[in-house]
């Protein structure tokens, strides 16, 4: 059983010869392409040569095959894989590295660690300030130690409470 | 991912092991379609060093989103391509247009040395003007000659119509028609 090959009007072929080139193997439809343009040739011939000289630039630069990639990649993706999605149910997933449960607990106690430190600092401030005022010059004292510390708001600030 | 429908999808037989979680089913998807996903990343961007990092992040995706896939709608290589193109569009646009020379060998058979230097010359002319297109213009030429798909697939790579897909591929000839036009009579001035 034979099939009849679709002719596209003038319009169509020229259009899919803008669109696609001039090589019918690339149009939607070859067969009908081929047939088309052999149709309509008399009325396309410059679109059809002008069609045809740029396939002959594009087509060795992108179809031409190009070297595989290397084999190190497929196993670089292979190692670096992650948990498929749908896979969040915990009992689905495998056991987290040991790092990945400790970092929490580790940052937990370095910042209980650094509070518990300015805790005792500023306690240990707050019961020094009093004798800091007992006398003008040991004020002084503490004055010029905190302003070398760069902690002379604080000074000033406790200073004025117990002034 | 697709939703259900009726297509024949030559991947059909790795997609169940796949959504198994099967390493080595993913390793046969690999042997099978990366060098289709490469060639495509790096004839889109021009570099075959990122079109290899665009490549582990379609089979990543691939793998980390294949639960979901809905056999029948599309073939997985279609959806993979896809994939790949946004990522090089997403790269395109970000960076501008990639001038380079870092493309993997092309085979040659020609024997002639002038042959050879004539089409060297004519392919850094081609890349030069494919790069002087739309990120779009660029990716459907591409797409058009890239053998691996039909012009219905690479329709559904860009997630665009048939017409809206024409009607790129023919402004993006018309402007490497007139790029090339130009680039060309400027080497023969300078010439002269």
């Amino acid at each position: 059983m034979s099939k009849d090959i679709e002719i596209f009007d003038l319009d169509t072929t020229q259009y899919y010869l803008q669109s696609y080139g001039a090589d019918t193997a690339r149009w939607p439809d070859p067969a009908a392409g081929a047939a088309s343009l052999k149709a309509h040739r008399p009325y396309l011939a410059d679109n059809i040569s002008e069609a045809a000289a740029l396939d002959s630039v594009l087509a060795p630069v992108l179809s031409a095959p190009l070297a595989s990639p290397s084999e190190l990649l497929s196993r670089r993706i292979l190692k670096s894989l992650p948990p498929q999605n749908g896979l969040h149910d915990t009992a689905d997933i495998p056991a987290p590295a040991n790092d990945r449960q400790s970092r929490p607990f580790k940052w937990r106690t370095v910042a209980a660690l650094f509070a518990a430190i300015g805790a005792i600092g500023f306690t240990a401030l707050n019961l020094n300030t009093p004798g800091v005022a007992e006398t003008s010059e040991e004020a002084e004292i503490w004055r010029e130690a905190a302003l070398d510390m760069g902690v002379d708001d604080v000074y000033d600030w406790v200073y004025a409470e117990d002034g | 991912m697709p939703k259900a429908a009726s297509i024949t999808d030559p991947d059909t037989d790795l997609i169940p092991r796949l959504q198994a979680g099967d390493e080595a089913a993913l390793a046969e998807l690999m042997e099978r379609r990366m060098k289709t996903i490469h060639a495509l990343a790096a004839r889109l961007l021009g570099d075959a060093v990122m079109a290899e990092d665009v490549a582990q992040t379609v089979f990543l995706k691939t793998w980390t989103h294949i639960k979901t896939w809905k056999s029948g709608s599309a073939k997985l290589q279609t959806w993979m391509c896809r994939v790949a193109t946004n990522q090089c569009l997403d790269i395109l646009k970000r960076k501008g247009p990639i001038y380079t020379e870092n493309l993997p060998d092309i085979a040659d058979s020609r024997t002639s040395a002038m042959d050879k230097l004539r089409s060297e010359d004519d392919a850094a002319r081609v890349r030069m003007a494919m790069n002087a297109l739309t990120p779009s213009q660029r990716a459907a030429i591409t797409l058009c000659y890239f053998e691996e798909l039909s012009q219905k697939e690479a329709s559904q790579v860009l997630d665009i119509n048939e017409k809206a897909y024409e009607s790129l591929l023919s402004r993006g000839r018309k402007a490497l028609r007139q790029i090339l036009n130009d680039t060309e009579t400027n080497s023969v001035r300078e010439v002269i």
